[in-house]
């Protein structure tokens, strides 16, 4: 617990908090009370706890169980929130009640729904139903006759967006005869559709403020959010300030509608808070976020760049070039791979990039063939087919990157995490002369046990999973076995630095011990960082120093050659 | 789109931005900074007001190994922290 200071704004220790994650979610909407969740050191077990003026509650204490915050009640005296605790596949959705903190169960999901929202009149759930990576059904749910009716009529990218205020209307996002996902209006009285909101990128998300008196759309314009507040009595856009160094995003409104919270930052800038006032159009700055000793001319911009990859299919990378690279001073690089699969690297301040980038290493984040956010043919492009033509993308990242004269084309390595830590391993495994370092953050090794040892509550997903990559207990063994850099390690031949959360539910810690183990057979430098308090993705700071740390370590012993590397 | 991702890291701010090239700008005397300097960086993430609109609740990392969350008012001072 921390005090600080509101003379100076001096942080004063009041005690050590317990090792786990701390996650804000709201104050309550009639006093001073909040609400926090916390899951255990990276497990993904998430409890929603309570903290008045003098103790901490947890509203959720159910053992084993996740519980997932779903929004107030618009009367403000309840909240609704996901609980795998009755079957730990499925995710029931109860009402907390805050004067009592009793919870009721109002909605038994038995056949694996994923929550999508609640009318503010409590009469209608908005429930979606996973088919495949690519496509969910949407269902309205009746609380009164108890009734399911499918909003989508043939198969497609179906999610809610928001009820309407006057819980008429449904809005949702499809992306029937569309490369891209488009807003719709689905009246429930009338069982009917309309388009209401069509852009050249996808739709990601709209929303209603507490009263409706605007619409917050968001979309994903070329690996960058772009924010419209649209004013639905005049049907006009609101006008934000604009920013030198950076751009507005991560927008929340008061519930008043007065207030605006949003963050300025960019690539090459982390995000500062504001609070913006509507009427008189006057923005204050509450944090500055980046540490003093740092010159912020001295951060590196990202630019979008395609290049073609070895059959014509055209891939966008996001590129980031160090101040000091010059024709005479070439610098070594790396191709960055995203989780996912289905992820998308984009123009957001990643302090690892910026780090390494300011060390003197190019990085270029390839947006390989299935990755969201460029259409779904592109997005489709993969499935059942990784480690294949998407590691061939990346290869074509590593060859763009050697032509540009201001590279090192011999000291391209490539780093990823999570699915982008299964490509950096296939590099080194499938292609072990085409990469000369690997960084691999709790990356797949073996499909096979991975997609076996998927937590029970990621049922509703898990089939989903099984049809893009494969099913572990069918014939897709063979091909799965095929693809695991585990089963191939002997063709290790480069240096590799592993890293690894002990916590991780999703790649399990046995899959970067095996594959270390393998790799140190063939004699090539392999170093391994593991951090006990870490699941999937490494959240605490001190953890992140001795990870980012040791990840640049590696690469200027064995990528930029500095230091004259051991011989192992 | 919303799409489930597995094998992927949580990002806290689902959000990118946009900006202004610079125009050839030279850079002066660039510095390598150290991690522990990088990581003084603070993130912060969130922001639900409070009912009265003075505060925000917010997620960061400011005082290092813990996501904490803390709360700020009108005049950016940082009153309470779990």
């Amino acid at each position: 617990m921390y005090t600080v200071s509101t003379k100076t704004g001096e942080f004063i220790p009041e005690s050590k908090s317990d090792t786990s994650s701390v996650f804000a979610i709201s104050y309550f909407p009639n006093d001073d009370r909040i609400l926090f969740r916390m899951d255990d050191n990276g497990n993904e077990l998430n409890h929603i706890y309570v903290k008045n003026a003098t103790k901490i509650t947890d509203l959720t204490p159910y053992e084993g169980a996740n519980s997932s915050f779903y929004g107030w009640a618009k009367n403000n005296e309840s909240f609704f929130f996901g609980s795998n605790k009755r079957d730990n596949r499925f995710f029931d959705i109860y009402e907390m009640n805050i004067s009592t903190f009793e919870p009721t169960l109002i909605f038994e999901n038995l056949e694996g729904y994923n929550f999508n929202g609640i009318s503010n009149n409590k009469k209608y759930l908005a429930l979606s139903k996973t088919i495949n990576t690519s496509d969910s059904d949407l269902f309205i749910y009746n609380f009164e006759d108890k009734s399911f009716t499918k909003v989508n009529d043939i198969q497609s990218s179906n999610a809610a967006a928001d009820f309407s205020v006057d819980s008429e209307h449904l809005y949702f996002t499809t992306d029937v005869d569309s490369e891209f996902t488009y807003l719709m209006k689905y009246t429930i009285e009338t069982a009917t559709r309309e388009k209401v909101m069509e852009k050249e990128w996808d739709i990601t998300s709209s929303y209603f403020s507490y009263n409706g008196k605007y619409q917050i759309t968001s979309i994903n314009e070329d690996a960058k959010t772009k924010v419209f507040i649209n004013d639905t009595k005049t049907g006009n856009d609101i006008e934000l300030p604009t920013f030198d160094n950076g751009s507005v995003i991560g927008v929340g409104f008061s519930r008043d509608e007065t207030k605006i919270r949003f963050y300025v930052g960019g690539s090459n800038s982390p995000y500062n808070l504001y609070v913006y006032d509507i009427e008189t159009k006057k923005a204050q700055k509450l944090t500055d976020v980046l540490n003093k000793e740092i010159d912020p001319t001295h951060m590196v911009d990202s630019e979008v760049i395609r290049f073609k990859s070895f059959d014509g299919v055209e891939i966008p990378a996001i590129y980031y070039k160090p101040h000091q690279a010059t024709a005479d001073n070439k610098v070594p690089a790396l191709v960055m791979v995203h989780g996912g699969p289905g992820g998308q690297s984009g123009q957001y301040y990643n302090p690892l990039v910026q780090y390494l980038v300011n060390h003197g290493y190019a990085i270029l984040a390839v947006n390989n063939r299935g990755s969201s956010g460029y259409g779904k043919t592109f997005f489709q492009m993969d499935d059942l087919n990784h480690g294949d033509k998407d590691l061939k993308d990346c290869i074509g990242g590593k060859n763009w990157l050697a032509d540009q004269e201001i590279i090192d084309a011999e000291s391209i390595g490539i780093m990823g995490g999570s699915y982008g830590g299964y490509m950096t391993m296939a590099a080194l495994t499938f292609t072990p002369d085409e990469f000369d370092v690997g960084v691999n953050l709790f990356g797949v090794t073996n499909w096979l046990r991975t997609l076996k040892s998927i937590p029970p509550y990621w049922e509703a997903f898990r089939e989903a999973l099984y049809k893009e990559l494969g099913d572990p207990y069918s014939e897709d063994s063979i091909r799965l076995r095929e693809i695991s850099p585990l089963f191939h390690a002997e063709s290790i031949s480069k240096p590799l630095i592993v890293l690894q959360g002990t916590m991780d539910p999703r790649v399990l810690k046995v899959e970067s011990d095996e594959i270390v183990a393998a790799a140190k057979k063939n004699n090539v430098p392999v170093e391994y960082v593991l951090f006990e308090d870490e699941g999937h993705g490494f959240i605490k700071k001190e953890n992140q120093i001795t990870a980012y740390g040791n990840i640049l370590k590696f690469l200027d012993t064995y990528l930029k050659k500095t230091e004259i590397p051991v011989k192992q | 789109m919303r799409k489930f991702i597995y094998f992927v890291l949580p990002l806290l701010l689902i959000a990118c931005n946009n900006e202004p090239k610079e125009d050839g700008k030279t850079v002066k005397n660039l510095k390598e900074y150290s991690i522990n300097q990088f990581m003084d960086n603070e993130s912060v993430n969130g922001g639900s007001f409070s009912s009265d609109k003075s505060k925000l609740l917010v997620t960061s990392n400011r005082t290092g190994g813990l996501q904490y969350v803390h709360c700020f008012n009108k005049n950016r001072r940082i009153y309470s922290r779990i």
